[in-house]
């Protein structure tokens, strides 16, 4: 047998080296200017603008500006989701997060750049959302209201942590969520007067009713709950004497619309410092500010003896189409005036025939509106911030891209 | 895009990771030779030369007097040796370059006769139909059914070499001996040609893949033969597609967001073998479809064919389940793995060749306990956070389904009539709210749907073909949120400051209690006919009415009270279709021109502010059309272009609002698209070295009146307010080696998908790429291939899949301080496995083991949201 062997061995190898790689312009971006000059000693105000994006109904974007006429320039904003808050208080910045249900204190630095300090949850009392504004009464001690929990939270603002919460006493019927709540505003004496909501909870279709509650964080009580049947108002304020006056026709025409209970009052009322009631003697209609047809009212502040009303006025056929006309392109009105003499407010001009001012601070004694363009289901982009003068006219400051949600100066 | 740098060299580093190298079969290799008037000897010496390879045998077996002259193009040395020899009496062993040859000695055939039954199967784990199977030196030979099953009786008792050839595949011999008075029983895997994996661009062999790929159709077939044996879902499957990118949150049974091409959610339709997938008991979407249930995925990329009978914006998905099988037989598999996680599917096919009825019942049970661990923010009873790694105590998914079809065939009046029947039941528990911060311990939702339909074929005189496929299905969907203590993410009950166990005052851990029940009820009608001219032209024609109807209940409402849910919603949509295509002689041109009409009617209840019930309804007509052609420029060029006016009507929830807190807007305009797809494929084998099959995909997507719910913190209404654009780049490359021991895919994806609104509330974002979405996409794998193991029968098979995402913005990217952006971060997860399959006698068994997310990276589809880690799966096959 005869094997035959060839001696050539020759190892083959393939060898594949394997690319792909898909080619890409890269542009630079320019990288951050913290602005690196000292304005410690300069005023600080901040701006909460809200953007939308496709699938991102909201994102919130904080400005820190040395001046409310210096341009709101969102790239060089703090980013943030689109349920959060911003409120400032001595000297700092809180930010409440709806979505998170945390609260995050800011220090604004010396290049104007906010620096978290410090941060707690509201997740582990069982709250499931967090809408309501913050109420502020010292170093020690404020409030808010999470949503699902039928108790006020009391927290400390210095060491941030929740340190005790009030129930709802029985005078607030369960009805009363919170899902919904209006003004929340503090007296001099350390009060917090809640105006608040009764929704049916298991739709939040169906309002059964109003109240405004006063508590006392200190000591841990629920003073008074005035359950005269009146709408939430989505503002009230303290006068120059700690009158409390409620605007009390809130989300333009709310009750209204769902007619639920019919009964239900638009007015503005009053509760005279030290009182245990609604003073019989100050129950305005909103048409006593002028207004013609079915006015709702958007919001209110309160200065001192000066006032700024905004409402807009609708017709029946309005109404019952949408409650929210609003937001269909019914342009709102603004009043200023003086609490002692409601009926003697006058109109503010305003040319821009597409644009409202809805939201209105207090900063500093003088008022501040924020003007946006509702003729296109609110879906324009930019606002205006204009300072209310004391001859009731329109002094334009700045303006930003999306709505301008709040607006306050830091230090 | 300053994203993109540093993730480039990640990127980079995975696409060439797969770098190999590898040495085939030699036998298998095609070469070129000429022999002129040589003897065996001097012909065998020559190929040694020409191959490099060493050639042993018994000089006494060589015919000593043969001579040969012939010329030989691209054959294998099998075949080139065989001729030389002048023989096929040979058997081969070839161990890396070193080949022996023994001639094979024929027994004497013996007097008692015995039976031989077989079964073909290919190295990619299908049956072979139709392949011929000879006993060599005998006029003895057979068929295999349309299972790949064969038999034949009456053989003599002895040994044999049976010679199989099938086009597409390599020719095969296997030695078989017959017993007298004995059935011999053979399963026999047969290699695929190297020539017919050119041909396809997802490996597949049936010849309805073949017509999509060939035909003039922006569409990418996604074969599930491999998925089958792997662990990873279909989602994940589907999402190493180009162009396709699956955002999920979270493990088995989460929520999966498909978009292709950058357009998702309603833009983008699915269908079970052309009927909407929520008609066919799959509710739960697209990534939980059982991937053993289905032979493969069609991926039309925004021009989407007339008989679909959809109004579809970027395009459309069409899952084919197992048809067509002949014979009996079917699959079982079994996974189990991480996270209590274990699937069943079944899938058992009785359709006697010789019988005119068939009967399919397939069923799937999906379980898992999805207690993956996720890091977390964990408050105390003040609120103090601190960060901790916990385990997922309340996300548990168990989805079980079952689909019955019976049916008949080759009747005068059908050639075929079926009916189908399912029902699918799915339980899910809820874990957190949308950006894992609060954690869940009863919330819970479920699904159930049945349904069934009809569906007749008929063809006459192979010029016309009609198909009708009618139907009903009724879903109903169910969340439930009443608890009444708080939980914390350890799973305990959360305590006060005074340390007592907390009492919900308002039940309901997303803010409000709620029993909701929503039940929808579909109708639907599909039919499609074609009817061919002559071998050049065909037309076709489509229509699909479909009637939809949702009402609700509110559990927890009191007798008497009124039930907003209880209102009547309903859709009826009819759209309709004809399309002409043609192709050229050569099949080297082909063309398709289409045109669509789309009606609309949308009906509604609605309490008016005095509690008066009104019925509101707009009805709505468009029209669409489209064109797609391909060219073959040479063997392996090839290009295709299409373009479609596509068009998305608004659904009713878009256009008369939820009758509270989303507002009516009756004068939505449905969303437009132009959609330009423009491609080019190779095909080359470079040199017998390798197969290489690239396709480069270029894609404009301008999408008009782009509708989106805008509004303010309470009140929204749906608009169309932009005018969005999206361009981008697909590239997918494939690489089979010889003897295919080796394969590797790579696939890219960059989509610049940018904000071109000029009013409305993006336009001061204008240029802006759409935030949210991801942008820059690919994914690789590869398999290495032991080919007969430990027998011939036996096979191991390596793989990784990879999968990198590269981070993206929650929101607009010209706004916002970069150290403050919400960011979704990048990705990049590996997965390794193996899988041995083995024969048996007529089952083929798979096991599995795979190992995903290897690195434990932190995994984010959604802001906030985290995906599971490593995991570790088993599972097992039998198809049968």
């Amino acid at each position: 047998m005869l094997i035959k062997q060839s001696i050539k061995m020759k190892i083959t190898h393939w060898f594949f080296i394997c690319f792909i790689a898909l080619t890409f312009t890269l542009m630079s971006c320019s990288s951050d200017d913290d602005n690196p000059e000292p304005s410690s000693t300069e005023s600080v105000y901040i701006v909460q603008n809200t953007v939308q994006a496709p699938d991102v109904p909201r994102t919130v974007f904080i400005s820190v500006i040395s001046n409310l006429t210096d341009e709101v320039d969102l790239a060089d904003a703090f980013e943030f989701n689109g349920s959060v808050r911003a409120k400032a208080f001595n000297s700092k910045i809180y930010v409440h997060d709806s979505e998170r249900l945390l609260v995050i204190k800011y220090e604004i630095n010396e290049n104007n750049k906010l620096v978290e300090e410090d941060r707690f949850s509201m997740a582990q009392l069982g709250a499931s959302s967090f809408n309501s504004q913050i109420a502020f009464v010292n170093d020690e001690y404020a409030l808010t209201l999470p949503n699902g929990l039928r108790a006020f939270v009391i927290w400390n603002p210095t060491t941030m942590e929740v340190t005790s919460t009030i129930d709802f006493p029985s005078s607030i019927p369960d009805p009363f969520n919170t899902s919904n709540i209006g003004s929340i505003n503090v007296s001099s004496d350390g009060k917090v007067f809640i105006g608040m909501a009764g929704f049916d909870g298991t739709t939040s279709s169906n309002i059964v009713g109003a109240r405004v509650a006063i508590v006392d964080p200190v000591n841990g009580t629920v003073e008074m709950v005035f359950d005269e049947n009146i709408a939430s108002g989505t503002e009230g304020g303290f006068d120059g004497e700690d009158n409390y006056y409620f605007n009390a026709n809130g989300y333009f025409g709310f009750a209204r619309y769902l007619g639920n209970p019919p009964e239900v009052a638009q007015t503005i009322t009053r509760i005279n410092q030290g009182e245990s009631a609604f003073d019989p003697t100050f129950n305005i209609s909103s048409t006593s500010v002028g207004a013609q047809g079915l006015p709702a009212s958007v919001t209110m502040k309160i200065s001192g003896d000066e006032f700024l009303y905004v409402m807009v006025d609708l017709t029946e056929d309005q109404l019952l189409q949408n409650p929210f006309a609003l937001i269909q392109g019914t342009q709102a009105r603004l009043f200023h005036g003086t609490v002692s003499n409601w009926e003697g407010a006058v109109e503010v001009p305003f040319s821009d025939e597409t644009k409202s001012i809805t939201d209105i601070f207090v900063i500093e004694g003088s008022f501040y509106g924020v003007a946006r363009d509702f003729s296109n289901s609110s879906a324009e982009s930019v606002s205006d911030i204009y300072r209310i003068t004391e001859n009731s006219t329109l002094e334009k400051q700045t303006e930003g891209v999306g709505w301008i949600e709040y607006i306050a100066k830091v230090r | 895009m300053y994203l993109v740098k540093e993730n480039m060299v990640l990127f980079l580093c995975m696409l060439t990771s797969l770098a190999v190298y590898s040495q085939g079969n030699i036998l298998d290799r095609k070469i070129d030779i000429r022999f002129e008037n040589q003897s065996i000897d001097e012909a065998l010496t020559k190929i040694e030369k020409e191959v490099g390879c060493t050639i042993a045998y018994r000089l006494s077996e060589t015919p000593k007097s043969r001579r040969i002259t012939k010329v030989f193009k691209k054959t294998t040395l099998r075949v080139i040796i065989q001729e030389v020899w002048g023989s096929d009496h040979l058997s081969f062993l070839a161990i890396g370059n070193d080949i022996t040859i023994q001639v094979v000695q024929q027994k004497k055939i013996k007097s008692q006769p015995g039976n031989l039954q077989g079964y073909l199967i290919d190295d990619r784990n299908e049956s072979i139909p139709f392949a011929t199977v000879a006993i060599k030196g005998t006029s003895k030979g057979a068929v295999t059914d349309e299972s790949g099953h064969f038999e034949m009786k009456g053989i003599p008792e002895g040994s044999y070499i049976l010679t199989i050839s099938s086009m597409g595949y390599e020719p095969k011999e296997q030695q078989a001996t017959i017993r007298p008075n004995k059935t011999t029983s053979l399963s026999i895997m047969v290699p695929v040609a190297m020539t017919a994996l050119d041909e396809v661009v997802v490996e597949g062999q049936s010849d309805e893949v073949k017509e999509l790929i060939e035909s003039a159709q922006a569409v990418v077939v996604v074969e599930t033969r491999e998925a089958k044996v792997q662990t990873a879902d279909l989602g994940e499957v589907i999402a190493r597609t180009q162009g396709v990118n699956i955002q999920r949150t979270g493990g088995l049974g989460s929520q999966a967001q498909f978009s292709l091409n950058g357009l998702s959610k309603d833009q983008i339709r699915f269908f079970l073998n052309g009927i909407p997938l929520d008609a066919m008991g799959y509710i739960n979407g697209l990534a939980n479809v059982p991937v053993n249930l289905i032979d493969r995925v069609e991926i039309y990329r925004g021009v989407v064919p007339i008989r679909f009978g959809a109004d579809a914006l970027g395009g459309a998905v069409n899952i084919i389940s197992n048809e067509g099988f002949v014979g009996t037989g079917g699959s079982a598999s079994y996974q189990l793995g991480s996270f209590g996680t274990h699937r069943l599917a079944l899938n058992v096919n009785h359709r006697p060749a010789d019988k005119t009825y068939f009967i399919n019942i397939s069923g799937f049970y999906d379980r898992s306990k999805n207690n993956y661990k996720i890091n977390v923010d964990v408050p105390d009873a003040r609120g103090n956070l601190t960060n901790q790694t916990v385990e997922r105590f309340h996300d548990k998914y168990l989805s079980r389904g079952m689909n019955l079809e019976f049916g008949i065939r080759n009747k005068g009046w059908a050639d075929m009539l079926m009916i189908r029947g399912f029902y699918t039941k799915i339980n899910q528990d809820l874990q957190h709210n949308f950006i894992m911060t609060v954690p869940y311990g009863e919330a819970t939702s479920g699904a159930t749907s049945m349904g069934s339909l009809l569906k007749w074929e008929k063809r006459l005189k192979n010029k016309l073909t009609m198909e009708n496929t009618m139907g009903f299905a009724r879903n109903e969907t169910q969340i439930v949120d009443t608890a009444s203590f708080v939980y914390k993410w350890d799973g305990q009950l959360a305590r006060d400051l005074q340390d007592e166990i907390i009492i919900r005052a308002i039940p309901g851990e997303r803010g409000s209690p709620s029993d909701i029940l929503f039940k929808d009820k579909l109708f639907y009608n599909r039919f499609y006919t074609k009817y061919a001219i002559n071998q050049n032209h065909e037309v076709r024609f489509s229509s699909a009415p479909t009637y939809e109807v949702r009402e609700g209940e509110n559990a927890l409402l009191d007798a008497g009270e009124a039930d907003r849910l209880t209102l009547d919603n309903e859709l009826f949509s009819f759209i309709n279709g004809v399309e002409y295509e043609y192709k050229s002689t050569g099949d080297r041109l082909t063309l398709i021109g289409f045109v669509k009409s789309y009606t609309q009617h949308l009906i509604t209840d609605r309490i008016d502010l005095g509690g008066e019930l009104f019925e509101s309804d707009r009805k709505t007509n468009d029209y669409g059309a489209g064109a797609s052609l391909r060219y073959h420029l040479n063997d392996n060029w090839q290009i295709k272009t299409s373009y479609e006016r596509a068009t998305r009507l608004p659904n009713l929830f878009e256009v008369f609002g939820d009758g509270f807190f989303v507002t009516e807007n009756v004068s939505l305009k449905p969303e437009r698209s132009h959609n330009i797809n423009l491609s080019a494929k190779l095909k080359s084998n470079l040199n017998n070295k390798a197969y290489l099959n690239v396709e480069l995909n270029a894609f404009l997507r301008q999408v008009e009146d782009f509708i989106q719910l805008l509004g303010t913190n309470n009140f929204f209404v749906h608009r169309n307010i932009a005018n969005v654009s999206s361009r981008g780049l697909e590239l997918s490359s494939r690489w089979s080696f010889p003897g295919k021991r080796i394969g590797l895919e790579a696939t890219g994806t960059y989509i610049s998908y940018i904000n071109s609104a000029e009013t409305g509330p993006f336009v001061a974002f204008e240029g802006d790429r759409l935030p949210n979405r991801p942008y820059l996409f690919a994914s690789t794998s590869g398999r290495y291939s032991f080919k007969n193991l430990l027998s011939e029968n036996e096979d191991l098979v390596l793989f990784v899949n990879m999968r990198f995402v590269n981070q993206f913005f929650r929101s607009w990217e010209s706004v916002g301080r970069r150290d403050s952006k919400q960011v979704i971060p990048s990705q990049f997860t590996q997965n390794f496995g193996l899988t041995y399959t083995t024969l048996l006698k007529k089952q083929r068994l798979s096991f599995t083991a795979e190992m995903q997310n290897v690195s434990n990276a932190e995994v984010f589809d959604f802001f906030g949201v985290q995906r599971p880690g490593r995991a570790f799966y088993m599972k097992s096959i039998l198809n049968f």
